[in-house]
C-alpha cells in the first residue's frame, strides 16, 4: 500500500501554499479535458437495460384486447398494497377483464412482485423512470393510461422469457 | 478566561450523515462537554411491518433498512430462511451471492470515502466517489434491475441469472477501480490536512472497544481482529483467499486505512469468486409464496458488512407471516451509544467527521 505517513509541520515550500495551488490548479486544469461523468439529462435521455424495474404498466394485444384477466394475483402478492384490481365478465374468449385496475404510484416500490406472478404476462415493468406527479391524485394511475401496447414493451417481454 | 456554556443542535437535517437525526451538543468554547443522541425522525417501523407480510413480501421491505448497502439485508433474511428451512442454496448462487455482497461493499465504501473527506471539507473526492460508484450503480442495474435496492438474494439462490458477458463488464469495473485508488491515495489518503485532521481524532479505548459492542472497521481499527467472513464464514467466504486487516489506534485514521485495505481486499475477493463460480443452477424454488410457510423455529445468523455486523433474530411460528423479525444494526450500537462517549472532549467541528469514520447511518439505526 503506497500511504505515506506525511509530517504533521508543514515545511517553508508547503508553508508559503503558492507551489501547492499552483499544483491544485493543475490537477484542475488536467481535468477539464477528462472525460466527463455527467448527462445532461433532460435534453439527453438515458437508456435504461431491458432487465430495468420502472413503471409497472399492463399489456396491450396487437388486436387491441388487454391481456389481463382480472385473476388479482398481482394485487395479493404486492407488499405494498398498491394494486386495485375489479373484475368483469364478457362473452368474448377471455372471459374476465379488469374493470377497474388501479396502480397508486405513490405506493408501489418497484419490487416486480406483480410480474413474477402474473400468470398470463399482462403486468410487467416498463422502462419508464419519468415518474414526477404534480398532485396526489395523478400518483393514482387507472386502467387506460397503464396500458401500453405490445409493440412497445417487446424488450423487456424477450427478457423476461429468457430469464423468468 | 471561563467559557459560556452553550447548548447547540446538530439535526435533524444533519449536515454530517444521509438521512434524519439529531445530536444535541453542550459545548464550551469550540469543545464538546456533553454529546446526546436524538434518534426517530425516521422511523418505519419495518419491524412491525414484517409482521403482517406474508415471508416473500419481506424482501422488499429488508433491503430498505439500509439505504447505501442494502444486500446484507437481503442475504440474513434469506439465509435465516434457508436455516430454518433447511433449504439447499446452489454452489453458484453462492458465489453469485458473495460477488454482489462485495460489489455493494465497493459502492459503500466509496459513499464513505466521499463522506469522509466531505465532512474534513475536501469537496472534489465526493464529486469523484459519487461518479465512479455510479459503475457500480450500473451494474447492478443490469443485473438486479435496480441501481439501489436490489431485491436480488431470495432464499433458495438468487433472483435470476447472470446475464451474458457480466463478469467482463465486472471485472473491467474492478481494474478501474484499483486504478482510480491511486488517485484516491493521492487526493485522500496522502493528504496531510486529511491525515492531521484524521490523526488522534475520535479515539475509541482498545479495551472498551468489545465492552462496548464495537464491530466492523471500527474494531479493526483497534486492532482486534473480528469478522464475521472468517470468524464464521457464511456463503462461500472460506473458500476465498483473503486477509482482513487491522490497525492499531482507534482513531479515525486507523479506520480510514482499515476501509482503505478491504477495499483492495473486496476487489480480489470479487476476482476469485468470478474466477472459481461454477456453472449450473442458481435457484433453488421456493414454494408458491401465497401458501408458503416457514417450519417453526427460531434463528439468528449475522454478515459482515461496511459499518460492522449485521444481524438477524428470525422467528418462525410455522405461519405464512414471520412471528418476529429483529434486525442488529451495526449503526445502532456506533451511532447512538458509542458516538455519545467519544464525541466527549472532541472538537465540534470534528462530530461530523468523527460520525462518518463509524458510519453512521440513521435508517438503519431507526428501520
Ligand atoms: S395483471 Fe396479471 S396477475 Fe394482475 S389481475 Fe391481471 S392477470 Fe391477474
Ligand atoms: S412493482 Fe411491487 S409494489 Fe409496485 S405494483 Fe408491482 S408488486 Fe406492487
Amino acid at each position: 500500500m503506497a500511504i505515506i505517513k506525511r509530517n504533521k509541520d508543514l515545511n517553508f515550500r508547503e508553508k508559503i501554499y503558492i507551489p501547492e495551488i499552483l499544483k491544485g490548479l493543475m490537477i484542475t486544469l488536467k481535468n477539464m479535458f477528462k472525460p466527463r461523468y455527467t448527462m445532461q439529462y433532460p435534453e439527453e435521455k438515458f437508456t435504461p437495460p431491458p432487465s430495468y424495474r420502472g413503471r409497472p404498466v399492463l399489456v396491450k394485444e396487437k388486436s387491441g384486447k388487454g391481456r389481463c384477466v382480472a385473476c388479482g394475483l398481482c394485487s395479493r402478492v404486492c407488499p405494498a398494497l398498491a394494486i386495485e384490481v375489479r373484475a368483469a365478465e364478457t362473452d368474448m374468449e377471455k372471459e374476465r377483464y379488469p374493470e377497474k385496475f388501479e396502480i397508486n404510484m405513490l405506493r408501489c416500490i418497484f419490487c416486480g412482485f406483480c410480474e413474477e406472478v402474473c400468470p398470463e404476462e399482462a403486468i410487467i415493468m416498463s422502462t419508464d423512470y419519468e415518474l414526477a406527479f404534480a398532485n396526489r391524485d395523478a400518483g393514482i394511475v387507472g386502467n387506460d393510461p397503464l396500458t401500453l401496447p405490445l409493440a412497445s414493451l417487446e424488450e423487456r417481454l424477450e427478457f423476461l422469457r429468457k430469464f423468468k | 478566561m471561563r467559557e459560556k456554556e452553550t447548548t447547540i443542535y446538530l439535526g435533524p437535517q444533519h449536515p454530517g450523515v444521509t438521512g434524519n437525526m439529531m445530536v444535541k451538543l453542550k459545548i464550551a468554547g469550540d469543545t464538546v462537554l456533553k454529546a446526546e443522541t436524538h434518534v426517530g425522525y425516521l422511523h418505519r417501523a419495518f419491524e412491525k411491518l414484517m409482521e403482517v407480510r406474508s415471508w416473500m413480501q419481506c424482501f422488499p421491505i429488508v433491503c430498505r433498512i439500509c439505504v447505501p448497502e442494502p444486500d446484507p439485508n437481503e442475504e440474513n433474511l434469506a439465509r435465516a430462511v434457508e436455516e430454518l428451512e433447511g433449504r439447499e442454496v446452489p454452489e453458484r448462487a453462492k458465489y453469485i451471492r458473495v460477488m454482489v455482497l462485495e460489489l455493494a461493499r465497493l459502492a459503500s465504501y466509496l459513499l464513505w470515502m466521499g463522506g469522509q473527506s466531505g465532512s474534513a471539507g475536501l469537496y472534489t473526492m465526493p464529486q469523484w466517489t459519487v461518479g465512479d460508484r455510479d459503475y457500480i450503480l450500473d451494474l447492478f442495474e443490469e443485473l438486479t434491475g435496480g441501481r439501489v435496492y436490489h431485491m436480488y438474494i431470495w432464499p433458495g439462490g438468487v433472483r435470476r441469472d447472470l446475464p451474458e458477458g457480466f463478469t467482463d463488464r465486472v471485472l473491467k469495473t474492478m481494474d478501474y477501480l484499483e486504478k482510480r485508488l491511486v488517485d484516491y491515495d493521492r487526493l485522500l489518503f496522502n493528504n496531510a490536512v486529511f491525515q492531521k485532521r484524521a490523526m488522534g481524532v475520535g479515539v475509541i479505548p482498545k479495551e472498551k472497544a468489545l465492552e462496548w459492542g464495537v464491530t466492523g472497521p471500527p474494531l479493526r481499527g483497534c486492532g482486534i481482529k473480528h469478522d464475521v467472513r472468517i470468524d464464521e464464514p457464511y456463503e462461500v467466504y472460506d473458500k476465498l483467499n483473503f486477509v482482513v486487516p487491522t490497525y492499531e489506534g482507534g482513531d479515525v485514521w486507523a479506520r480510514a486505512l482499515v476501509r482503505r485495505a478491504e477495499f483492495e481486499q473486496s476487489i480480489s475477493i470479487i476476482r476469485q469468486a468470478i474466477e472459481k463460480m461454477p456453472a449450473g443452477d442458481y435457484y433453488n424454488k421456493v414454494p408458491n409464496p401465497f401458501h408458503w410457510r416457514v417450519p417453526a423455529g427460531e434463528t439468528y445468523v449475522k454478515t459482515e458488512s461496511v459499518r460492522g455486523e449485521f444481524g438477524y433474530y428470525v422467528v418462525s411460528d410455522g405461519s405464512l407471516k414471520p412471528r418476529r423479525i429483529h434486525v442488529r444494526g451495526p449503526a445502532y450500537v456506533h451511532g447512538v451509544s458509542l458516538l455519545e462517549k467519544i464525541l466527549v472532549g472532541a472538537n465540534i467541528s470534528d462530530v461530523s467527521f468523527i460520525m462518518n469514520s463509524l458510519g453512521v447511518c440513521p435508517p438503519e439505526i431507526e428501520r
